[in-house]
């Protein structure tokens, strides 16, 4: 039984991009938010590889939930078999992408090994299952996530791109103001919280 | 060809050895857990109807089909029925929220009590405290619940009166008679 | 390799946080009060001792083609074990940590640690560097934790220190509070620390 109501979709999609967004609220994905925003290009090419990987990973990843280990009583093997499958998918891709367009290959591949430990997509997959979502409702889940962290990670490279002409204090040069200005994003986007 | 049959065998030799591991640790705590889920349960239903001398769980797949609802327990005193406890887990601001809500058979709230729960550190994270749980004691199941949400704590206080909404239903629908 | 020299780079000159930045999902997510920052420390330094240990020992059975996947197994292996000892005995802590008890898997320090040490050292070193990496990464969650409690709640550990007449801020205990409190700590460490070492 699929519970399709438009609304109840719509209040997924809008949490996982605004009121939960997985980078700003729920703290996942910080290392490729930290490590590949300095400049919007690279942060956009990033955020469309985990937009592919995200999308994948959770439709594979609630096949094997249900058909292997809900089916074997096999839960416990949850945490291996979700880090394989996206282990797998993200090798798979590199190969198909490289493979058929050479275009995407050059943009993307770079960021793609860094995905298998980006846990926004091991995480993704998890509250799909923890949240009891459908079919459905986890692949707009997947997609409401990696809009989400595209948008935190395209936002914050284009403020980076900005402080880097700013004079700042000699000990808060790098990681420092980086995270301050992450922490200020992040007091915007709480101002998203109540809106589901 | 034959490099990549090895190297896949010898995954799956690292990888089954793992399940084993694993299998053989969860059967080791899997009782734990239970034993450990069940005590707490008991305890919160003891402080709900300390009259009580026994409780069991309402395995009715039409009462358990309710929304939220995850475990209801019959709670005795003799023979008679004197209540139901029932497990209801919504979302709060930050994850689920396991509430246990004990309701006499007249259809009185006896207790509210918070298994567990994520909510924010000194905000959400007031839902447990006592002041905020004794709001729900004595209110009647005829109609929804009626409490003072902790300001700073909408989304938590909320999914507390959800749950506890939750549980009026089901009680109110298909456990009174 | 020095002994004592692995635990000096573990704890200070090499810190996984506040030096290399790593794992930082966890460091962020769940310091709002110390008992989960030292929680989570600990649970992070058992993975990071077992899967160092188990890995100096199995290196040379390990063909180096498929060596990042197996490394991963035997991580996620020890992360479903203490997920599943921290349910059995302390539930409570478990249900705090939620989420990112699995997510321990995909910390790059352990990962990292893996790679760069315990696949090409003995495995006395490698349960000595697993240890004090670990601990450092657990001092800087309970430094992080407990900042963020005591200027959120007002209390440490739980204790209520700064009394009723305090005004909590409460944006340290959410989610801005902890970028914040890092970026603070971490221009902090530059200034003091550092400056020491040199």
């Amino acid at each position: 039984m699929l519970d399709l109501s438009v609304s109840s979709l719509f209040a997924i999609l809008v949490s996982a991009i605004l009121v939960n967004n997985f980078v700003l609220s729920r703290f996942l994905g910080i290392c490729p938010f930290l490590g590949v925003s300095k400049q919007v290009e690279t942060a956009f090419g990033m955020g469309m590889a985990v937009t592919f990987v995200m999308s994948l990973a959770s439709v594979i990843t609630y096949i094997v939930q249900t058909q292997i280990l809900e089916r074997f009583d096999l839960q416990y093997m949850q945490t291996i078999m979700f880090i394989l499958v996206i282990a797998s998918l993200v090798q798979l891709v590199e190969m198909v992408i490289q493979k058929t367009s050479p275009a995407l290959y050059q943009s993307l591949g770079v960021f793609l090994p860094l995905i298998t430990t980006n846990c926004a997509v091991l995480g993704l997959t998890i509250l799909n299952i923890q949240e009891n979502y459908n079919i459905v409702e986890t692949i707009v889940h997947a997609i409401g996530a990696a809009v989400g962290f595209s948008l935190a990670i395209v936002l914050f490279a284009a403020i980076r791109e900005k402080l880097e002409i700013a004079n700042v204090p000699q000990p808060f040069k790098g990681f420092p103001i980086a995270l301050l200005t992450a922490g200020l994003m992040s007091l915007a986007f709480l101002g998203f919280s109540g809106l589901v | 060809m034959r490099e990549i049959i090895k190297l896949g065998f010898i995954l799956l030799a690292i990888t089954s050895v793992a399940g084993l591991i694993l299998g053989g640790v969860n059967s080791m705590t899997a009782d734990i857990i239970e034993e450990r889920a069940l005590e707490e349960s008991m305890e919160a239903i003891e402080a709900f109807f300390p009259e009580s001398d026994g409780a069991g769980f309402v395995d009715d797949a039409d009462v358990l089909d309710y929304d939220l609802v995850d475990e209801v327990y019959e709670v005795r005193q003799g023979d008679n029925v004197i209540g139901y406890t029932i497990k209801t887990v919504p979302n709060g601001y930050d994850g689920p929220i396991e509430i246990l809500t004990g309701i006499t058979i007249d259809g009185e709230i006896t207790g509210v009590e918070i298994l567990s729960q994520t909510e924010t550190p000194g905000l959400g994270d007031r839902i447990t405290t006592d002041d905020f749980k004794e709001q729900f004691i004595g209110q009647s199941s005829d109609s929804e619940v009626d409490v003072d949400v902790l300001s700073g704590a909408t989304v938590s206080s909320n999914a507390v009166v959800n749950g506890v909404n939750a549980a009026i239903n089901v009680f109110e629908e298909e456990l009174r008679n | 390799m020095n002994m004592g020299n692995i635990v000096k780079n573990g704890i200070v000159k090499e810190n996984p946080v506040f030096i290399q930045f790593l794992g930082m999902c966890p460091v962020l997510a769940v310091t709002g009060t110390a008992t989960n920052g030292l929680g989570m420390g600990l649970a992070t330094t058992a993975v990071l001792l077992g899967s160092n240990t188990v890995i100096a020992l199995m290196k040379s059975f390990i063909p180096s083609k498929i060596r990042i996947p197996s490394f991963i197994v035997v991580i996620a292996t020890f992360v479903t074990m203490i997920g599943m000892v921290m349910n059995a005995y302390i539930p409570d802590l478990y249900n705090a940590l939620g989420i990112f008890i699995p997510l321990i898997v995909v910390n790059c320090l352990i990962l990292g640690r893996a790679e760069t040490f315990a696949s090409k050292n003995s495995t006395t070193a490698s349960v000595v560097d697993g240890l004090s990496m670990g601990l450092g990464f657990t001092l800087a969650l309970v430094v992080l934790g407990g900042v963020r409690e005591l200027f959120g709640s007002g209390s440490i550990f739980g204790v209520e220190l700064l009394g009723e007449a305090y005004p909590a801020m409460g944006i340290m205990v959410q989610p801005p509070g902890a970028f914040l409190a890092l970026g603070l700590l971490t221009a902090l460490f530059n200034v003091v620390i550092l400056k020491r070492i040199k």
